[in-house]
């Protein structure tokens, strides 16, 4: 099996719902792979949201109080150990027989410590790889968002760019956004700001109205503040004279306007 | 479910509880008692079995908070994932004494009435009942039968006397689908 299958079964996993040989197959390729480490971690924040479908029941008034006894009658305990402690009988040992017992018993200490020792190294070796995924996706989020400032700048800056700022409407009177694109190439950057939150089945979609006709850009969602930046291509009808409106539809997107206008340009 | 604002924040509930701080352990009691007790309800159909899980569940709370490492996972994730472990650990254990789940399911207990549910769930919880409905029926019952009956997929496929490779695609297809709507309703889900 290559990477992206083991990848495929990360959601099963996370369920728990994989069969032992898949299971053990997977866990052995987490041992080694720390993006799929962190996949997983983010499939079993989305099962754990499962336990909302459960209907509410509360529990009886006592269990808390049970519980917080059970805890102040045995407040330090870390761990619970079934084992008990057996006196053994005394024995006399004489010299020959101590060395060689001790030489066993430090035989024995030295391999736990050196078993000890390589679960340790292994375990911090998996978390500097966990470590190392992280920062990567970190950097790799960082320079999209810088890549995407520059073609920002560029596109405001530029010496055939045009910048177009859209008012909220009744809708969301107090979001704008501003539109800027290069009229060669239509490449467009839309920067948005206080746009109310969307319904889950909702999504704002930008619409190019070129001699009264829409046509669809992009769909897209807003942070908490409202905020969104999305590039998209201003078709050539466009990009002369046109109207430029945010509309809210159906999550998938629509071909035409089906909803209320929250943001639009200037009649040009 | 994420706290209330001025409410103190889980990840810092659970360290105090790691330092043995009793105050914090019935802060997290009060917080996720609800949602716990009704998944382990959910799975096991039982009240009384329900009521020892949960009180197992907190006390490893106390004993292993400080195994809770946030750089790994959110604490919700962890408590549900302790909750769920238990719950299903005991299912299976009520199972092969054999006492099955639809005996345990002839136990009536009332549910809280669905106007006054409504008002206690979370603004998460909400969002993710909506993104269960969008799911395929098939689909959603992949995902139910794992999460809440603790099945494996050749067991799913047995039940429902499907082909195995249909079961992996519907719940793959499922949680991507349900990870979707998750992030475009939830803000702070990524």
């Amino acid at each position: 099996m290559v990477h992206a299958d083991y990848q495929d079964m990360l959601a099963a996993r996370a369920l728990d719902a994989l069969d032992d040989t898949d299971a053990r197959l997977v866990d052995e390729h987490l041992a080694g792979c720390a993006e799929c480490v962190l996949e997983l971690e983010a499939w079993r924040d989305t099962a754990s949201l499962l336990a909302h479908n459960a209907n509410l029941v509360e529990p009886g008034a006592e269990i808390g109080k049970r519980i917080m006894d059970q805890v102040r009658r045995n407040p330090a305990a870390r761990a619970e150990t079934g084992g008990k402690v057996v006196l053994m009988p005394s024995r006399t040992f004489g010299t020959r027989r101590v060395l060689p017992a001790l030489l066993k018993i430090a035989a024995a200490i030295a391999f736990v410590a050196l078993i000890a020792g390589t679960f340790f190294f292994w375990k911090r070796d998996l978390e500097l790889r966990r470590e190392v995924a992280r920062l990567s996706r970190e950097i790799r989020s960082q320079q999209t968002e810088m890549a995407r400032e520059r073609d920002t700048i560029a596109l405001l800056t530029g010496p055939d760019s045009k910048r177009l700022e859209l008012a909220g409407t009744e809708q969301a009177k107090n979001a704008h956004a501003t539109f800027a694109f290069d009229r060669s190439s239509g490449r467009a950057v839309l920067v948005t700001e206080g746009l109310p939150a969307t319904a889950a089945d909702k999504a704002y979609e930008l619409w190019f109205i070129a001699n009264g006709h829409p046509l669809p850009g992009k769909v897209f969602a807003v942070d908490a503040s409202g905020r969104a930046t999305l590039s998209d291509l201003v078709p050539p009808e466009a990009r002369e004279h046109a109207v430029f409106a945010v509309t809210l539809e159906p999550r998938g997107g629509a071909s035409s306007p089906t909803g209320p206008i929250y943001l639009s340009s200037p009649s040009s | 479910m994420h706290p209330e604002p001025g409410q103190i924040p889980d990840n810092d509930l659970l360290s105090a509880v790691a330092r043995h701080d009793e105050a914090a352990l019935a802060a997290v009691y009060d917080r996720y008692k609800l949602i716990l007790f009704s998944l382990i309800f959910r799975i096991l159909h039982d009240r009384q079995e329900a009521e020892d899980v949960l009180q197992e569940v907190f006390i490893q709370v106390w004993r292993r908070a400080g195994d809770f490492n946030e750089a790994r996972g959110r604490a919700f994730t962890w408590l549900v994932t302790l909750a769920r472990s238990r719950a299903i650990d005991r299912l299976r254990a009520l199972a092969s004494r054999g006492r099955t789940i639809a005996e345990a399911a002839g136990e009536v207990i009332p549910e809280t009435a669905d106007a006054v549910a409504d008002a206690q769930r979370s603004e998460q919880g909400r969002v993710v009942r909506r993104a269960l409905a969008e799911l395929p029926e098939e689909q959603r019952r992949a995902l139910y039968l794992a999460y809440f009956e603790g099945l494996t997929q050749s067991e799913i496929a047995a039940r429902l006397g499907d082909p195995l490779g249909t079961v992996k695609t519907r719940m793959r297809a499922g949680m991507i689908k349900m990870r979707e709507v998750l992030m475009s309703g939830l803000p702070d889900f990524n």
